[in-house]
């Protein structure tokens, strides 16, 4: 019994997917209440983090950015990003995107650090740099 | 032009998908009656709100206590908290309130008269996360002061959209009650909001309901209504300013013309409330027959999860002149709020055809 109830429970999301991939029925998920206000902008947020000195992507980086509630960790091509939409807080004077090494040396070591983004900022693919923290340092 | 009969395949469409949505019921939208006092006395209200209300603010902490299970349960960017009243702005936590919410995720924003909603506040508000607003005017200058009952009113309320269209940071709209007064103005309140650089209005009409009840004037004949829908889709077409019919009734042969998208009353399966008292709902207009639970007695989200079965299947609706109606398929017997009580027939019904 509990295993139909999951395959349902699936097929009803999967349903959902499907409702909202098409472009003619994403209007129908941001309703709002009839005596409600109407639903706020949501945006995709998305990037890439480059190597500050080589400008060549670096994988492995966490990036965290406050205020629009997303958290990635970048890929081989150095990105990182939400395909969900991401809730940006509009009323934010700015917003700071922490970056921190998850991977030690793995494809190299670099320094953590917090860079100061702009509202702006989060509506265009973002370019994040990191310093390499250098053998002989 | 009419349309109804168009577009089967997309109908059909759309009611797969509210079979769906209803079965997967996921709370996404959540009103909190913050207060019941208001600093108007309108001739229209709905909830019969009044100036020194015998009930106490709800303390936030309260609130917020109760949203722990709907914080475990979605993503936080999926649920907006819609705060309301009587007058959210007569709080003076509104901004620590709207910055807690803001912390543990949630999106919010109000539903407002507009009279204290000045610089300063607008700068308050938006810096503690509030992402969207709601403004009432609900006609030219006397006509809006005369519904209302303050020779104030209309200034501040366009005043209030002037700052917030022109600060370019908030999701909003200006909704607009229409009624025998003030349809003939219609036109006229268009041109006025697009001088103001205001892109976004709803209409209403004004549910019997609340002290509207004895105020069978506010009430639009049948005429008047079709009257509203032809200026609403002309102005569609026209696009000059982004204007819809607010989702609280079923059109007839004009729903693919005067919204985006096709009736759907969403209380009970996206749309939540909790009331002054504590209360679970739905919509605050529903009559509160319809409570579900209590926060102080009961857990949100089980409430959530195992009642609502009165909004979830409304076959009971079927009842009195949506008995023999044919696109009862399509509207499912109406809004909720245009029941009195479970058994009871619809207050009014909007279709046109």
């Amino acid at each position: 019994m509990k295993l139909f109830e999951k395959i349902k429970a699936k097929k009803r999301q999967l349903m959902r997917f499907l409702f909202g991939s098409f472009s003619a029925t994403a209007l129908m998920f941001t309703f709002q209440a009839c005596y409600g206000m109407p639903p706020e902008e949501q945006s995709s947020i998305f990037g890439v983090v480059l190597d500050a000195e080589t400008q060549e992507p670096v994988e492995g980086i966490g990036v965290y950015i406050e205020g629009a509630f997303m958290r990635d960790t970048t890929d081989h091509a150095g990105t990182f990003g939400d395909i969900e939409p991401v809730f940006v807080a509009s009323g934010w004077s700015h917003y700071q995107a922490h970056l921190w090494d998850t991977d030690s040396t793995e494809h190299g070591l670099y320094e953590a650090q917090i860079t100061t983004l702009s509202y702006e900022d989060l509506h265009a693919p973002i370019q994040l740099t990191v310093n390499r923290v250098h053998e002989d340092e | 032009m009419k349309t109804n009969r168009r577009n089967p395949l997309k109908r059909w469409l759309f009611r797969v998908f509210r079979r769906n949505e209803t079965e997967i019921h996921e709370l996404n939208y959540l009103f909190w009656e913050c207060t019941w006092r208001c600093n108007l006395s309108c001739r229209h209200c709905g909830s019969d709100c009044k100036a020194e209300s015998h009930v106490v603010d709800m303390p936030f902490q309260d609130f917020l206590h109760a949203l722990e299970p709907l914080e475990k349960r979605y993503k936080p960017y999926t649920t907006t908290i819609a705060i309301t009243g009587g007058e959210p702005l007569l709080r003076q936590d509104l901004a620590a309130c709207g910055r807690a919410l803001r912390q543990h995720g949630f999106r919010w924003g109000i539903v407002t008269n507009g009279l204290l909603y000045d610089e300063a506040r607008h700068r308050e508000l938006v810096a503690a996360g509030m992402g969207s607003i709601t403004v009432s005017l609900d006609g030219l200058e006397a006509t809006h002061n005369w519904l209302r009952n303050n020779p104030h009113s209309y200034q501040r309320a366009l005043g209030a959209l002037r700052l917030i269209a022109a600060s370019g940071q908030l999701t909003y709209d200006v909704v607009t009650c229409v009624h025998q007064r003030n349809l003939l103005e219609l036109p006229q309140l268009k041109e006025v909001l697009i001088e103001n650089g205001i892109r976004h209005w709803r209409l209403f009409t004004i549910a019997p309901i609340g002290r509207a009840a004895a105020n069978g004037d506010l009430q639009l004949t049948r005429p008047q209504v079709e009257e509203m829908f032809r200026f609403i889709a002309e102005t569609r077409r026209e696009g000059r300013i982004d204007l819809k019919f607010s989702c609280e009734a079923y059109t007839g042969d004009y729903e693919e013309q005067v919204r985006d998208s096709y009736f759907f009353c969403r209380a009970g399966i996206n749309i939540g409330s909790v009331l002054i008292n504590g209360d679970i709902s739905a919509c605050p207009n529903i009559n509160r027959s319809f409570v579900q639970g209590n926060i102080y007695q009961d857990d949100l989200m089980e409430i959530w999860d195992q009642r609502f079965q009165v909004m979830r299947q409304r076959d009971w609706m079927r009842c009195g002149p949506c008995a023999r109606c044919r696109d009862y398929r399509q509207c499912l017997g109406g809004a909720m709020h245009l029941r009195s009580a479970q058994g009871e027939n619809i207050m009014r019904c909007l279709a046109v055809r």
